[in-house]
């Protein structure tokens, strides 16, 4: 459920149902060629070594590329949280009161509000709490609210009703319309990010071995199920022009309702989204930045003062550091609208830089294989070789459409897009995780202690 | 613990029903979702057919549309949901065409004039692969 909670969701709905049939070919396609490599891959990693990322990459490439693999995925939730906690704002001001949604003010403390609250959870629980609230979230927050909107679909048809979007055989294929198709296929790849990263807490299952890759099979199903059926749903009843993508997941859900008089329930569901949102940040939350302190203790790759847990077993300072960065950003995102308006360019230089991690997954996973073949795996992936090149390529892929500039840019001049993304890349990517790296000191290297060594 | 998270969830949704506007279809709302209906089917893009839902669901005001437009930083919010992916890994992508936004302009133009040239401004300041 936490696999599921930090990478399905029903937010992008709306805008997927733009696609109507298509969709599924849309998800389905990165789906082989990404998810399921990842998944399986992940699978076997997790059940022959603990650690997560960080202990897969260092055991197959090496310690540094292992830090590397840990960065990439934690930098990437840096600009993260201001937008998805600003969805939460928006989607409880639309049912409250809607004109607050257009207030930068209530965004901001909203923002930094549920953020603080999310920490503190996460601080004084520890990961039994975070896995039971994801669970719960998810289930409230996507799997009832994605299958309500899934089954008034079906009744909408089964009332004689016309579908809105075609849903013949030639309409199984998006429109071809060169590069634009590509970026839109890859890109889609994105939406798959995320099913490695609860790895980490492996540790915590009662049976890992056998238990881990059941796991990640039936999240794999679950994500699918809730990505593709929803937005199909949602284009049986509203036109494609209706869903304008300004609408969101709100109105798309209003409007399905107020189709079978039910708009009574818009409040609730608005609830249950934002539940289901709450439960995929704190899972966000624990997750890369564990990792990140699974690294700092055991390769003393951090300075002492990060590498500090409280009692409940919890990172408490790097997220501490993480919380007054988010703030800054948060009232930057919120109360400064040229920061706004570009924040898109960050979010794509961040997802540049997390795929650089799945990289080095895939080339860990490989060499794990010819380095310790007799290294006892719970699960052994299928034809291993062939979905780590897939994987790769995949990923190598989608960072590469990263350079592509989106109809955001408008008439920009393309290469200074290039200049943007790639210097983005360069500074967070690599010069931040090698500066660090550069700094080390001898004595930020812990007593052995750490979670890794312990087990 | 979770009595605490419980417990400020179920004062959310108590405040949360007691808030939400159960009569947005007033005779208002049906009279402009008629005007949002026709100027759609003039400008021959595919108009929604139930009057009613759309005065649900966009009551007078325009619901998040005509909200979102009235905010640099929800437009910013938009920009970077262009595109598809999932909950976090989503990445901008190019557009087709204006077809999905025309329905948003129109919105604007019907429910919330005043922030229309706001609409065509985020409209035009997009790239398509297609003119058309």
């Amino acid at each position: 459920m936490m696999t599921v909670s930090s990478v399905a969701s029903l937010r992008p709905a709306p805008t997927m149902a733009i696609y109507g049939l298509a969709c599924v070919f849309l998800y389905v396609l990165p789906a082989i060629v990404f998810l399921v490599p990842t998944a399986l891959v992940s699978a076997e990693l997790a059940t022959g070594w603990d650690g997560g990322v960080y202990q897969w990459v260092k055991e197959g490439m090496s310690p540094k590329m292992g830090f590397a693999a840990a960065w990439h995925q934690f930098a990437m939730t840096i600009f993260y949280y201001p937008t998805l906690l600003s969805f939460v704002a928006a989607t409880l001001a639309y049912v409250i009161k809607p004109d607050l949604a257009s207030n930068g003010v209530y965004t901001a403390i909203m923002i930094i509000v549920v953020f603080w609250l999310g920490l503190l959870v996460t601080l004084r629980g520890g990961i039994g709490v975070i896995a039971k609230l994801a669970s719960s979230g998810v289930l409230i927050g996507t799997l009832i609210p994605g299958a309500l909107l899934v089954i008034l679909g079906i009744l909408y048809l089964l009332q004689g009703n016309p579908s809105a979007a075609p849903m013949t055989a030639d309409h199984i294929l998006p429109e071809w319309t060169g590069i634009a198709s590509i970026v839109l296929i890859v890109s889609n790849f994105m939406a798959y990010t995320g099913m490695e990263m609860n790895a980490v807490h492996v540790n915590s299952m009662k049976d890992p071995r056998r238990e881990f890759p059941k796991t990640m099979f039936l999240a794999l199903v679950l994500v699918l199920l809730i990505l593709i059926l929803p937005p199909l749903a949602i284009s049986w009843v509203i036109p494609s022009s209706e869903i304008s993508l300004t609408a969101g997941v709100m109105q798309a859900i209003s409007a399905v309702f107020a189709n079978f008089g039910l708009s009574w329930l818009v409040p609730i569901a608005g609830l249950a989204i934002v539940c289901a949102s709450l439960a995929g940040f704190v899972t966000w939350l624990s997750g890369p930045s564990k990792s990140l302190l699974l690294v700092g203790k055991d390769g003393g790759y951090l300075p002492p003062y990060f590498q500090k847990t409280n009692k409940a077993g919890v990172q408490q300072n790097i997220l501490v550091v993480q919380g007054f960065v988010t703030t800054v950003l948060a009232l930057l995102f919120a109360l400064v609208p040229a920061v706004s308006n570009a924040y898109w360019i960050f979010m794509t230089i961040t997802t540049s830089v997390y795929l650089l991690m799945y990289l080095w997954l895939f080339i860990a996973a490989y060499r794990l294989r010819k380095l310790q073949p007799d290294h006892p795996r719970g699960y052994r992936a299928p034809a291993l070789p062939l979905l780590c090149v897939v994987g790769f390529v995949a990923s190598l892929c989608a960072i590469g459409i990263g350079f592509v500039p989106p109809s955001q840019f408008g008439d920009g001049n393309p290469w200074l897009y290039v200049a943007i993304v790639g210097g983005g890349i360069l500074l967070l990517g690599l010069i931040i995780p090698a500066a660090l790296l550069w700094a080390r000191k001898p004595n930020w290297q812990a007593p052995v202690e750490s979670e890794v060594a312990a087990s | 613990m979770y009595m605490t998270i419980g417990g400020v969830l179920a004062a959310l949704l108590v405040v949360m029903l007691v808030t939400w506007n159960y009569h947005k279809s007033n005779a208002e709302a049906l009279d402009k979702a008629n005007q949002l209906i026709s100027s759609a089917q003039a400008a021959g893009l595919p108009a929604p057919n139930n009057p009613q839902r759309v005065a649900d669901t966009l009551g007078t005001d325009g619901g998040e549309i005509c909200a979102a437009l009235r905010s640099d930083q929800q437009v910013g919010y938009l920009k970077t949901r262009i595109g598809v992916g999932g909950e976090y890994g989503f990445r901008p992508i190019i557009l087709l065409n204006r077809a999905p936004y025309e329905g948003a302009a129109l919105i604007a133009k019907t429910y919330c004039p005043t922030e229309a040239a706001q609409a065509e401004q985020l409209i035009n300041s997009l790239k398509y692969a297609r003119n058309s």
